[in-house]
């Protein structure tokens, strides 16, 4: 039988049982993992796993980064960030950030700890292993394994964000999809910051933030890093993350100076805006999402969108504090999410990222 | 008779044996045609002696005493240890929409990708779905008496357009029409009964044959005008006469807004009155003959839409127990649940989980473990799970751990950022038993299905292609090389191709006879050493 004729697809539906279409999907199928030898990226070990071509994905990365600032500030909806409501005291007990990134000193599989096993999204890690991260011995000797390691976390980060920002304008996106990458992403910026290795963010960037709409992983990085430098205490205060950030602080002895500085630029930025903007996202949110139980929600249960949902989660996801510039969250605080137009005339600049990303 | 819609054509030949096919046009990519094999000296590594007993040479006619084969048990061992499944092509059935030119689509058109593959019951019908929304159900011929060996292919049946595509007006995204499940229901008369579901709706469908018709109207005449009263001058009683059989299939129910995300698996009770419906977030039971109201029994949707992290991926009712469901989960858990503790399921009874594995972690753990298919077994007593690289079997008595993993294609745990890149690190495989649960089956990539013998703890890969499925033959083993030394045939990890994934497999419930589904084919496999044991 014919299909209706307004619901042809004009290309194979993407980026789900089939590489990205087109040229690039031709050459991937011919040359699959020719190219691009990635080993599993686990935490480096003592006997110094070899780097893989670290100079393929260093230029993969900057390639990216210079595409994510042509990206048009209507993108930003995805990309919000959400302060969180709980500053991260070294002293206390780990916080868990509104925004959903959870710092876990245990995994949830801690077999003492049954009560996590009852509740599925009470942590959004799986087991972490720690203590295996550190090894003294071998941090000075694997250096260049380590910054090549970052890069490769770095790369990987970027590709997961942009898997998150391609939406598929016509169907929904798959949910499970979504998730397992927005878990790849938690849990790199998570390790990201537990290790303190943060990339040093170019200082213009912080002049670009006002006009760049797009929340991007350096502001990110800086603002993360500013929460931790908020509380200058020796080490992050956490027992287990206390070697591999020992063992890393060669490694991030350049960006050492920095940090008293930015720290105190940033100290006051997000921690003041962080309570008004807290407040303006629950508005945003609460017109997303009808929270009120019960007989409200049998009646909306339609309206609770999944594509709504979605947005949130990947807002959440997005964790850290927001930058210091509150224009471009501002700005973003009335449009309620519409399946913008001006997504879809990204799609093309974007298809050029994946391409470049799976050509790599 | 058999109704042949436009969009399909199917080639048939007539054959006394079985096994035997040609298809016209095969629908072959350039890839295919241009990839060579990878022809390296022979040296094993392995002991797995691929010649010699239980594997007939591809290019030569079978040995017709099958004095090659050493006596097996179905499925069972064999005297050389060597999975004694010889698998022959019993039928091949290739989708392909009528083009303008004769073509040869490199890639074939995404409406004809089959989306599910079930066996009903019996195993005498076999449905398979489309992305297009189409449901096309072959039946098995009867044997005839005239050639004991000869086992029943299996021929369409009925096709018809199941689900339409539809748009969503209040968040203005298009729903899919893909067929995302298909569950036979037991049969409880002459008709048959199936649900399918794409993201959205769920429909009950009825197939009657019908085989007579009356004739002999008073009032109108054969072509069903009314007749002119003044030449009616006698009445008579209409007389049923046999007629061309005709497969009627009819929408019974249609359940639909029971769900806000999209629906992955459904799931008919033992007791054949309610069924159970999963997606994301939800898993709803609804009855059979109501369809304005289901009942949620599990809801994993987190109050903050931003602490979500784990969803369900699938979900089966147990195949005895009435009141067990189980439902497996993005992060690799099971949870088996009793609707008898409590009518919202959300605490489980059991929760079925392996510890990680330290060594093993990597950032793509997560993705790796999430499980995207689970099956009872027919005894009830075990469960089936696929995720991305193994397939565990787990004993519903036993949560710490499986009984058994078998990887699949354990190639890939070096590939996995590769595959996170072109998203094959998502793909979500299907997983089958046999009717004696002693043999599990999956699929692969590169066209490639594995079985697992659980008895002697064998395995074999196969493939299901045109250009390796001649006549008559049996199927060749098939090996991944992963380096170092390599035999005549092995593919290298490098030339698989990934865009050609068997994602859908069943087996009949009976006999061995298993269905794979490559992209837009459908092939039809029979166990051959059974069938020679008449």
């Amino acid at each position: 039988m014919p299909r209706p004729r307004g619901f042809e697809q004009e290309a194979p539906p993407p980026a789900r049982e089939w590489p990205i279409s087109g040229r690039s999907a031709r050459r991937a199928q011919r040359r699959p993992f020719v190219d691009a030898e990635w080993r599993s990226l686990a935490p480096p070990r003592a006997v110094g796993r070899s780097s893989l071509s670290g100079g393929k994905l260093a230029a993969a990365a900057v390639a990216v980064a210079e595409q994510r600032t042509r990206r048009a500030a209507s993108r930003v909806r995805i990309v919000v960030t959400k302060a969180p409501t709980a500053c991260w005291n070294r002293g206390s007990p780990l916080p868990r950030f509104s925004c959903g990134l959870r710092v876990g000193r245990t995994g949830r599989r801690d077999p003492d700890n049954r009560s996590l096993k009852d509740t599925m999204f009470a942590r959004g890690l799986k087991r972490k292993c720690v203590g295996h991260e550190e090894d003294v011995e071998g941090a000075l000797a694997g250096l260049k394994t380590v910054s090549s390691y970052s890069l490769q976390r770095q790369s990987l980060l970027d590709m997961s964000l942009v898997k998150l920002q391609l939406c598929h304008m016509l169907v929904e996106p798959n949910l499970c999809r979504s998730v397992l990458i927005a878990n790849t992403v938690r849990q790199i910026q998570e390790e990201m910051t537990q290790d303190g290795t943060w990339r040093a963010v170019a200082p213009q960037a912080a002049e670009r933030a006002p006009l760049d709409r797009l929340v991007s992983t350096e502001i990110l990085c800086r603002a993360a890093w500013g929460q931790e430098g908020a509380h200058p205490a020796p080490g992050l205060g956490d027992g287990h993350t206390q070697g591999p950030v020992s063992d890393l602080c060669p490694v991030t002895s350049a960006q050492a100076p920095r940090h008293p500085q930015s720290s105190a630029w940033e100290m006051d930025g997000p921690r003041e805006n962080r309570g008004s903007f807290h407040k303006s996202l629950d508005q945003i949110f609460e017109t997303l999402e009808t929270k009120n139980p019960s007989c409200m929600e049998e009646l909306f249960s339609d309206v609770d969108s999944p594509y709504y949902d979605l947005d949130t989660v990947l807002t959440g996801m997005m964790g850290g504090a927001r930058s210091g510039p509150c224009e471009g969250l501002e700005g973003l605080a009335p449009a309620t999410p519409a399946p913008s137009s001006s997504c879809k005339s990204d799609l093309g600049e974007l298809d050029h990222v994946v391409e470049i990303l799976v050509e790599t | 008779m058999r109704p042949h819609p436009g969009g399909f054509r199917y080639h048939r030949e007539s054959h006394r044996v079985s096994s035997y096919y040609k298809v016209c046009q095969p629908l072959r990519s350039p890839q295919a045609c241009a990839k060579s094999r990878d022809l390296c000296p022979a040296a094993s590594a392995e002991g797995r002696g691929q010649e010699g007993t239980g594997w007939w040479p591809l290019a030569n006619a079978p040995d017709p005493s099958g004095s090659l084969l050493p006596p097996a048990q179905g499925c069972g061992a064999s005297g050389s240890g060597e999975l004694a499944i010889a698998v022959a092509l019993l039928s091949t059935r290739e989708r392909r929409v009528l083009t303008a030119t004769p073509s040869r689509l490199a890639v074939p058109l995404p409406a004809d990708i089959i989306s599910t593959v079930e066996f009903n019951h019996t195993g005498e019908l076999l449905a398979t779905g489309d992305k297009g929304g189409r449901v096309v159900i072959f039946q098995r011929e009867p044997e005839s008496k005239n050639a004991p060996h000869s086992q029943g292919e299996y021929d369409v049946y009925s096709t018809f357009q199941s689900h339409e595509p539809e748009f969503d007006y209040l968040k203005s995204l298009e729903i899919e029409e893909k067929i995302n499940k298909i569950k036979w229901l037991p049969q409880q008369n002459a008709a048959h009964s199936l649900l399918s579901t794409n993201d959205k709706t769920i429909k009950l469908w009825k197939i009657t044959e019908r085989d007579k018709r009356p004739e002999g109207y008073n009032l109108k005449d054969e072509e069903g005008k009314l007749k002119d009263l003044s030449t009616v001058t006698s009445l008579q009683v209409p007389v049923l006469k046999p007629m061309d059989l005709m497969v009627e299939v009819s929408p019974r129910r249609i359940f639909a807004n029971g769900h806000t995300y999209h629906i992955n698996s459904i799931s008919v009770n033992s007791d054949c009155e309610t069924y159970m419906s999963a997606d994301d977030l939800r898993i709803n039971l609804w009855h059979l003959a109501i369809t304005d109201r289901s009942f949620n029994i599990v809801d994993i949707k987190p109050a903050n839409m931003e602490d979500l992290t784990e969803v369900i991926t699938a979900s089966e009712f147990h195949p005895h127990h009435c009141n067990l469901f189980v439902y497996s989960s993005s992060k690799g858990s099971l949870r088996l649940c009793d609707m008898r503790a409590a009518a919202l399921c959300d605490k489980h009874s059991k929760l079925f989980e392996e510890p990680e594995d330290p060594s093993n972690r990597s950032f793509f753990s997560e993705i790796i473990s999430s499980v995207s298919d689970v099956k009872f077994s027919h005894s009830g007593r075990y469960m089936l799970t696929r995720d991305y690289l193994t397939v565990k079997v787990w004993d519903l008595n036993m949560e710490a751990r499986p009984i058994e993993t078998y990887q699949v294609h354990d190639y890939l745990r070096s590939k996995l950022c590769s595959l996170y890149e072109n998203d094959c690190i998502f793909d979500k495989f299907e997983c089958a038993w046999n009717g004696s649960d002693s043999v599990i089956m999956t699929g692969a990539y590169n066209n490639f299905f594995r079985m697992f013998d659980r008895n002697t703890k064998r395995d074999v890969t196969l493939e299901a292609s045109r250009e390796s499925s001649k006549p008559r033959a049996v199927l060749k083993p098939r090996r991944v090389c992963v380096g170092g030394k390599r035999r005549r045939d092995d593919i290298s990890v490098d030339s698989l191709d990934f865009t050609k994934k068997i994602l859908h497999t069943a087996w009949h419930p009976a006999e061995n006879i298993i269905a794979i589904a490559a992209t837009n084919n459908l092939y039809i496999f029979q166990d051959k050493v059974n069938s020679d044991m008449h």
